[in-house]
């Protein structure tokens, strides 16, 4: 179901043809780089740390270097180190450990042989004298004083005094506004909690994978997964030290990234490995690799306090936000403290973040980046609040809800925005309309998440028979090939399946950045629709040569160049490609920006969940889901967006978690132990595309990749109190913290 | 003249100034004028690793060279990322 502020008629904007990338990827043609084959490659294997913090005293590759088929040995030592203040020197020592190791995975070595199986002795074989040092998994043990300390050059930043010792805790970010106490004062209902989070994975069914071939000329290819190969180019380069004119990155197929595959593990180890074996190599992660040594999203601590007039109104809100950042420091505390109380007018509030290290792999990006876990705290506490005050959570909601004009908690105005038309798709849905089912509890969750712009570029030619190759530098990650052709098509003015898009290498089309932030659609679309404005100016003109007059004379309407004055009758586009040779040679034109404008998200939520009190078992019944789409170029994959993002929500709140032993060992890295949803767990999830266009966008595209993950957790925690009485703070709803739950809520202990 | 919004992380840098009026043509200028006003400042909300800028509610990553619109309003706020 759509639900429409307002649209023109599109011809092809709107539409759901088939995905031009479909059928390579059902039939099993699509080509993913672990599928890549070079003669003479070679096979890489890394050795890894089994410790979750230690020293490295001493390594030696000698017995290594001497076995059959290996060709290249690799350590830390082979690589330049950075200046403390280059933004990447973090990402090279994640990718490789230098004096010491910072959890249990991380990188140390690396093999090339003949075999996987040569590489893989070879790297056994490699022997490391270890100090092992005390290590901490905890947010609050971490920032605890006399904690292990991950680094002795990180001071916290963001104090009102420049502290003296060096510390877990990176940085310290607050938000405030307007007067608290007051506000507290105000209220007629005051909520209050704790809310804890674990570390969970973006669980891509494809682990990382590359292929590196460097040649005597001292330039290499590489062939990899990611969702951004402009950046694979700049960091493998900086890891290197080398010019990025002597790296090309060609984007393979890519099997899931969710943001955590915006930064890179292997290629750099690969190019240094084949450099010095004169030969291609490949890497390869297991799904055990992609566990321990890849960036899960941090687990979080959330103290969060909100305060409410009898009418509902949100007085005050006060949070204390602690998240993890991995091994290395990292921005997720401060885009929590940005999103907390987003969904949501509130005049006074005192909202502050630290972010922490700890000794477990470097967090990256995962939808939304911190949003959910602040959601879980604020959307909860939100619930709490309309059941004191016996009001329905929608309404609450909807009188809470920030409209245009309205100053965002983290400073700017907000500007047209679809939340208000979220909450009412919600409220008047078939779902919230029905009762639920007999046992089954329901919640609701709302969900913001800004959405971003940043560079992009694209060529689009036009072939001489009429049909058009539109070339753009963003891998696709959620049907973006399919939302690019029909935006071309909208302009061009012909079918969408004369359109030919096609994912550039970074030689072919000019640089464009990552795929994150719900960008590709709405900045690479941008990029798209430039150049193509650029070449119906262009058509006009070579109409105009046709029919020897001014191109003023000539508008193009309708896939078509037309005479203003009505002399001459109208020429296809076909027609004015066919005779480009005459005309003043082939078609075609490039736009490079930088998109300015995105539209910011938010999604509403509502579930129906049945709980077994004998077994602390939920089982998602009915689940319906609104976000605001601006416009969906192609609304098959802004559904597939939706029903990922609640997919993956849901895995998050119900069974997902990091577990480690008492040495800070993963003791579930793999899909059996560490278990996300598959389709039997998931009940349909139902969708209500809003648009409410963006004014910033040619189409009016907001983005939709990310947002959709944020409401589930609290949606779900929501439902399951809804049906239990049970109010559960900490993640995963997984049956064993249910169960317990249930057993106290009964007072019988037992 | 921009109106110039600083968080309350930020007012450490400004002696607990919440906002104040800039007469800037660019960001880069704007810069020039808040290390005079606040020194030390810019050293901070210079670097694109932790600053990026609002103008009039749009988000800029990379703002160096951005035109600030007379009246406009300004935020520092955090970079963003995205998955």
């Amino acid at each position: 179901m759509t639900i429409t502020d307002q649209r023109p008629g599109y011809r092809y904007v709107g539409t759901r043809p088939v995905r031009h990338d479909g059928l390579d990827k059902v039939v099993g043609k699509a080509r993913y780089a672990a599928d890549l084959v070079l003669p003479g490659m070679l096979y890489g294997h890394i050795l890894r740390s089994p410790h979750a913090h230690a020293r490295i005293v001493a390594i030696d590759t000698a017995a290594a270097e001497a076995m059959p088929g290996v060709r290249a040995v690799i350590t830390g030592a082979d690589f330049p180190e950075l200046p403390a203040d280059d933004p990447e020197r973090n990402t090279t020592r994640n990718l490789m450990a230098r004096d010491k190791v910072l959890y249990e995975g991380h990188a140390i070595a690396a093999v090339a042989a003949t075999s996987q199986r040569a590489a893989k002795a070879a790297a056994k074989a490699i022997a490391v004298t270890y100090e092992v040092l005390p290590h901490t998994l905890d947010i609050r043990e971490a920032m605890a004083p006399g904690a292990p300390l991950l680094h002795d050059d990180v001071f916290t930043t963001g104090l009102d005094s420049e502290p003296s010792e060096p510390s877990n805790v990176a940085n310290r970010t607050c938000y405030e506004r307007g007067d608290i106490e007051q506000g507290f004062a105000d209220a007629a209902v005051v909520v209050e909690g704790e809310f804890v989070t674990k570390a969970v994975h973006q669980g891509y069914i494809e682990p990382h994978a590359c292929v590196a071939d460097t040649g005597q000329d001292g330039k290499t290819v590489i062939w990899c997964s990611s969702q951004g190969h402009f950046r694979v180019r700049s960091q493998t380069a900086a890891m290197l030290g080398w010019d990025t004119a002597r790296i090309k990155v060609i984007p393979a197929e890519i099997g899931g990234g969710f943001g955590g595959k915006t930064t890179i593990y292997l290629e750099p180890l690969a190019v240094a490995l084949s450099a010095r074996a004169g030969r291609p190599v490949k890497l390869v992660m297991s799904r055990e690799e992609v566990f321990r040594a890849t960036g899960p999203t941090p687990g979080s601590v959330i103290r969060l306090k909100l305060g409410a007039a009898d009418d509902g109104k949100i007085t005050a809100a006060k949070a204390w936000m602690a998240y993890e950042s991995g091994a290395f420091p990292g921005p997720w505390a401060m885009l929590g403290c940005m999103c907390v109380i987003s969904p949501y007018n509130v005049e006074n509030f005192l909202i502050e973040g630290y972010e922490v290290v700890v000794n477990k792999p470097v967090n990256v990006a995962y939808r939304a980046p911190s949003a959910p876990m602040a959601a879980f705290a604020a959307d909860t506490l939100v619930d709490e609040i309309a059941r004191r005050l016996d009001m329905d959570p929608i309404e609450l909601r909807l009188l809470n809800c920030p409209s245009a004009g309205d100053q965002a908690p983290y400073g700017p105005k907000w500007p047209r925005i679809g939340l208000r038309e979220c909450l009412e798709a919600v409220r008047d849905s078939d779902h919230y309309r029905s009762e639920p089912a007999p046992g089954h509890g329901r919640g609701v969750a709302s969900g913001f998440w800004f959405n971003i712009g940043e560079a992009s570029s694209a060529t689009v030619n036009l072939n001489e028979n009429g049909t058009a190759t539109v070339v753009t530098g963003s891998p696709d990650i959620g049907g973006s090939r399919a939302s690019m052709a029909l935006m071309a098509a909208e302009e061009l003015g012909i079918d969408v399946y004369d359109i030919q898009p096609v994912v550039g290498d970074t030689e072919v089309v000019g640089f464009t950045d990552v795929t994150e932030g719900s960008r590709a659609t709405f900045a690479t679309g941008m990029a798209v629709v430039e150049a193509c404005r650029d070449l119906k100016r262009q058509l006009c003109g070579r109409a105009a040569v046709m029919w020897d007059c001014d191109s003023d004379e000539v508008a193009w309407s309708d896939g078509q160049a037309t005479h203003r004055a009505g002399e001459h009758e109208p020429l296809a586009l076909a027609a004015i490609t066919a005779e480009a040779g005459r005309t003043g040679g082939p078609l075609g034109a490039t736009a490079s920006l930088n998109a300015r404008g995105a539209g910011p998200a938010f999604s509403v939520q509502v579930t129906d969940v049945s709980v077994d009190e004998e077994t602390g078992r939920v089982t998602v019944e009915r689940y319906t889901t609104a976000q605001d789409a601006g416009t969906a170029i192609h609304p098959d994959y802004v559904e597939g967006q939706m029903q990922g993002g609640v997919a993956q929500g849901i895995g998050w709140a119900l069974n997902e978690e990091y577990i480690h032993d008492a040495d800070g060992v993963m003791e579930n890295p793999g899909f059996l132990d560490y278990r996300i949803p598959v389709a039997s767990d998931l009940p349909m999830i139902e969708t209500i595309i809003v648009e409410v266009p963006n004014p910033n966008h040619p189409y009016g595209v907001r983005g939709v990749g990310e947002v959709g993950i944020v409401p589930p957790i609290p949606a779900l925690a929501n439902a399951v109190y809804d049906a239990t009485g049970a109010r559960i703070r900490e993640l995963p709803l997984s049956p064993p913290r249910v169960l317990a739950a249930i057993t106290a809520r009964n007072g019988d202990g037992g | 003249m921009a109106q110039v919004h600083f968080s309350a992380g930020q007012r450490r840098l400004t002696g607990g100034v919440a906002h104040t009026d800039v007469d800037a043509a660019t960001v880069r200028e704007l810069l020039r004028k808040l290390e005079e006003m606040f020194p030390g400042i810019r050293a901070h909300l210079d670097q694109t690793a932790s600053t990026a800028i609002a103008i009039d509610g749009d988000i800029i990553p990379d703002p160096l060279y951005e035109p600030i619109p007379a009246d406009a309003e300004v935020h520092f706020i955090a970079p963003l990322a995205g998955g």
